[in-house]
C-alpha cells in the first residue's frame, strides 16, 4: 500500500466505517493519514478484514443482500416503521408483490392518505410544539434534551422550533412524492470520488491501480443509494444534516469535551 | 370591457388551463422501463412506469397508448414482424399487429420480467421475478430451462436480462457476474451450478443456452456486478459488459475463449501478464483512439446496431457511446448521444438497461429518458459510422 514515500498512504481501506465523508477529512483523522490520495469503504458479507487488506479481495463481492426490502425502496423501510401508525401515506404499492405493478389509486385510498397525511403532520407540529419549549429549558440547565419520536429523524437537533417542524413535513412530503428516494445522492463514503472518477476517460485523477483492479474483479462498485438512507444519522440527507451531525457529534466530543471520536 | 365580460373571460381562460393540464396528465407517460424496436425500424413498442404502453411510429412521428395497464417490462417486438407483444397487468400476454389486430392471446400465472416470442409465435421464452427462465409452447405447456430463485429481481435490482439471435437456435442471458474465486479455475463449472441448485437455479453470470436442448452449453465467465449481455443476429458472437467496466466477447463456436473489451483509458487488461496491478505493462493501449472525455467504462447495457458486424455500448452517466466491431476489442469510435434531454443511461439505472434498444437490420436505436417519459431516436450510419439523432420526444 505504501508507494515509497514517508507517510503516504495511496490507498487506504476502511471496514464498514459508520462515519460519514466530511468527518473524516475535515477533521478526523490524522495529518498522516489525510495525504492518502484514495480511501475505500469496504464490506463484504463474510471475508474477514485481514482478508481484505491481506489478498485485496472482495470490495464488496456482488452476492445477495441481506437486506433486500431497502434495494427497491429509498426510504420506504424507514419511513414505515416510524410512521407505522400512519400508513399508507403514498398511493405507491412498494408493498405489493411485483414492481412492476402498482395499485389502483381509488378514491377512498386517496381519502384516506390524505387524512393520513393530515394527522401525521398536526402530530408532528404538536411535538414539536409540546417539547420546544422543555427542550430550552433542558439545555438552559444543562440536561440532556427530551428524544422526538415523530420528529426522531431531527433528534440530532438539540431542539427542534415549530418552523423546522414545518419544514420537515414539507421535506416529508416531497419524499413520499418521489417514492421515498432522495433527490440528493449519497455522497462517496469518506470523500474518496468514486470509482467512476477515476477509472472515466480523461478523468484528471485517472488511476491505473483502480482500473486494473476493476478489470481483475478485486473491487466493484456498489451503489447505495437505495439503503444507505436507512442508517440512523443519513435518513434526510441533507448538506445541513451531514455539517450538523458531524460538528455535533464527532467535533464536539474532539474538541469541547474533549473524550475523543469513537467513543460510545 | 364590462365586469361581466371580464369573468367571463377569466372563467373560459382558468377552464381552459384546467383542461390543458388534465388533457396533459392523461397523455403524458411515466419514464420507459422497457423498450423494443420492429425489425424494419418503423415502430417501436415503450412500456412506462405508469404502466403505460406506447406503439411509436418512428416514420410519420406519431405515438399511440395502446395499454394504461401494461407490464412495464413487457414491451418487445417480434422479429421481422409487425407485431409486438405485452402483459397487462391480470398477466395476460398479448402478440398484436401495429394495426391492432390481436394475433395471440393467453394467460401466464405470473408477471414476467423480460420475455421473447419466436416470430412464428409458437414459442414464448419469459423469465420472473426470480430470474428464471421458462419456455411455453402453442399447447399451453411449460418447461423450466432455468429454475427461478426467490425474488433475485429484487435482490439485484436488475433484470435477468435476455437475447435470441435471428435463427431462434440460442438465448444468452446475463444477471449479475459471478464473484471471481481467489485460484483457478476462479469460476464454478456448469456442473458445479447444476450440483448446487437443480435446474441451474443459481446460474447468474452470462450463459448461452442451446434452445434445441434446453440447456446452457457455456458459462460465459469473467464478468462482475450487474452484467448486460446480447447475442448477435448472426449467432456467432456474445458481448457482455458490466457495472464493473468489464466488457467482454466470444465467439460461439469457441465459448471456453474469451476475449476483453479494451476500457477506454486503461486499454486491455492482460490477465497472464506477470505484473502487478497499476503497473502500466499489465494493459495494452496499442490501438486506443483519441477519445472525449466523459466516456465511462461502467456499462449499462450493450446492443448490436448494424446486422452482426456493428455494436454499441452505454456507460453509466455518459452520453457517449462506444461503437465496436466485432471479433475486435478495440472501439472503433465513440459517438455522442446528446446532453439534453437527458438519457436513461444517468443516474445508475441498471433497472432500465431494457429501455435502450435496437434494431440491427435498420440501424435504429431508441433509448428512454432519465425521468421523464419521452423518447430519443437515432439512425445508425454504417458508411460514415454515425449515429444521427432524428426524433426527440421530451
Amino acid at each position: 500500500m505504501n508507494s515509497g514515500k514517508n507517510n503516504l498512504i495511496d490507498h487506504l481501506f476502511l471496514w464498514q466505517p459508520a462515519v460519514a465523508d466530511n468527518a473524516w477529512w475535515r477533521y478526523a483523522i490524522p495529518r498522516h493519514l489525510r495525504a492518502a490520495s484514495k480511501a475505500w469503504d469496504l464490506a463484504t458479507a463474510d471475508d474477514p478484514m485481514d482478508d481484505i487488506l491481506g489478498k485485496l479481495r472482495g470490495a464488496y463481492d456482488k452476492k445477495w443482500w441481506i437486506f433486500p426490502s431497502f434495494l427497491n425502496n429509498g426510504f420506504g423501510p424507514a419511513i414505515e416503521k416510524l410512521y407505522k401508525d400512519y400508513l399508507p401515506l403514498t398511493f405507491e404499492a412498494w408493498m405489493t408483490a411485483h414492481p412492476q405493478r402498482s395499485l389502483a389509486t381509488p378514491a377512498g385510498l386517496k381519502k384516506t392518505v390524505k387524512e393520513n397525511w393530515a394527522r401525521l403532520e398536526k402530530d408532528i407540529l404538536a411535538e414539536a410544539n409540546a417539547l420546544w419549549q422543555p427542550c430550552i429549558d433542558c439545555l438552559r440547565n444543562g440536561e440532556r434534551p427530551p428524544d422526538y419520536t415523530l420528529l426522531a429523524p431531527l433528534n440530532h437537533q438539540a431542539s427542534v422550533s415549530p418552523q423546522m417542524a414545518k419544514d420537515y413535513v414539507v421535506r416529508l412530503k416531497k419524499l413520499a412524492v418521489n417514492n421515498w428516494v432522495p433527490e440528493q445522492r449519497p455522497r462517496p463514503a469518506l470523500g474518496y470520488v468514486g470509482f467512476e472518477e477515476v477509472t472515466r476517460r480523461g478523468a484528471t485523477g485517472f488511476d491505473e491501480f483502480i482500473e486494473q483492479s476493476l478489470d481483475d474483479e478485486k473491487f466493484s462498485p456498489v451503489d447505495q443509494s437505495k439503503w444507505l438512507f436507512s442508517h440512523s444519522g443519513m435518513r434526510i440527507p441533507s448538506d445541513e444534516v451531514f455539517d450538523r451531525s458531524y460538528r455535533a457529534e464527532i467535533i464536539r466530543r474532539i474538541s469541547d469535551e474533549g473524550v475523543g471520536f469513537g467513543r460510545y | 370591457m364590462s365586469k361581466f365580460n371580464l369573468r367571463a373571460l377569466l372563467l373560459l381562460g382558468l377552464t381552459l388551463a384546467a383542461g390543458y393540464g388534465l388533457w396533459q396528465a392523461y397523455h403524458s407517460s411515466g419514464p420507459i422501463m422497457s423498450a423494443s424496436i420492429s425489425s424494419n425500424g418503423t415502430f417501436a413498442i415503450t412500456a412506462h412506469k405508469d404502466q403505460k404502453l406506447i406503439l411509436w411510429d418512428l416514420e410519420g412521428h406519431r405515438r399511440k397508448i395502446i395499454s394504461r395497464n401494461a407490464n412495464i417490462y413487457s414491451a418487445y417486438f417480434i422479429k421481422r414482424q409487425p407485431i409486438f407483444l405485452w402483459q397487462d397487468l391480470d398477466n395476460t400476454v398479448t402478440a398484436q399487429s401495429v394495426n391492432g389486430e390481436v394475433k395471440t392471446a393467453f394467460e401466464l400465472n405470473k408477471p414476467t420480467y423480460g420475455h421473447l416470442m419466436t416470430h412464428d409465435l409458437s414459442t414464448y421464452y419469459y423469465s420472473g421475478i426470480g430470474w428464471g427462465i421458462f419456455r411455453r409452447t402453442e399447447d399451453g405447456s411449460t418447461e423450466t430451462l432455468k429454475a427461478t430463485d426467490r425474488r433475485a429481481f429484487l435482490g439485484y435490482h436488475k433484470l435477468f436480462n435476455l437475447s435470441m439471435d435471428e435463427s431462434e437456435q440460442w438465448i444468452v442471458s446475463a444477471g449479475s457476474g459471478e464473484p471471481k474465486g481467489f485460484e483457478p479455475p476462479y469460476y464454478r463449472s456448469l456442473q458445479e451450478v447444476l450440483d448446487q441448485g437443480a435446474d441451474y437455479q443459481h446460474l447468474y453470470s452470462v450463459a448461452l443456452w442451446n434452445l434445441e436442448t434446453g440447456q446452457p452449453t457455456a458459462k460465459l465467465d469473467g464478468n462482475s456486478s450487474k452484467t448486460h449481455a446480447t447475442i448477435s443476429p448472426d449467432g456467432q458472437w456474445v458481448i457482455s459488459a458490466d457495472e464493473n467496466g468489464i466488457g467482454s466477447f466470444w465467439n460461439t463456436d469457441q465459448p471456453e475463449t474469451r476475449h476483453r473489451l479494451a476500457t477506454y483509458e486503461g486499454g486491455i487488461y492482460l490477465d497472464d501478464a506477470p505484473f502487478e496491478d497499476g503497473d502500466p505493462r499489465k494493459s495494452d493501449k496499442s490501438e486506443l483512439i483519441d477519445a472525449p472525455a466523459g466516456l465511462n467504462n461502467f456499462t449499462i447495457t450493450v446492443a448490436f446496431i448494424h446486422n452482426s458486424e456493428y455494436y454499441l455500448r452505454f456507460g453509466n452517466n455518459s452520453h457517449f457511446t462506444a461503437l465496436f466491431k466485432t471479433g475486435s476489442p478495440w472501439p472503433v469510435k465513440y459517438l455522442d448521444l446528446g446532453e439534453s434531454p437527458k438519457l436513461v443511461t444517468y443516474g445508475s439505472q441498471y433497472d432500465r438497461n431494457t429501455a435502450i434498444a435496437t434494431s440491427p437490420e435498420s440501424g435504429t436505436l431508441v433509448m428512454g429518458h432519465q425521468s421523464t417519459g419521452g423518447i430519443s431516436v437515432y439512425q445508425f450510419d454504417p458508411e460514415e459510422l454515425t449515429l444521427e439523432r432524428v426524433w426527440v420526444v421530451k
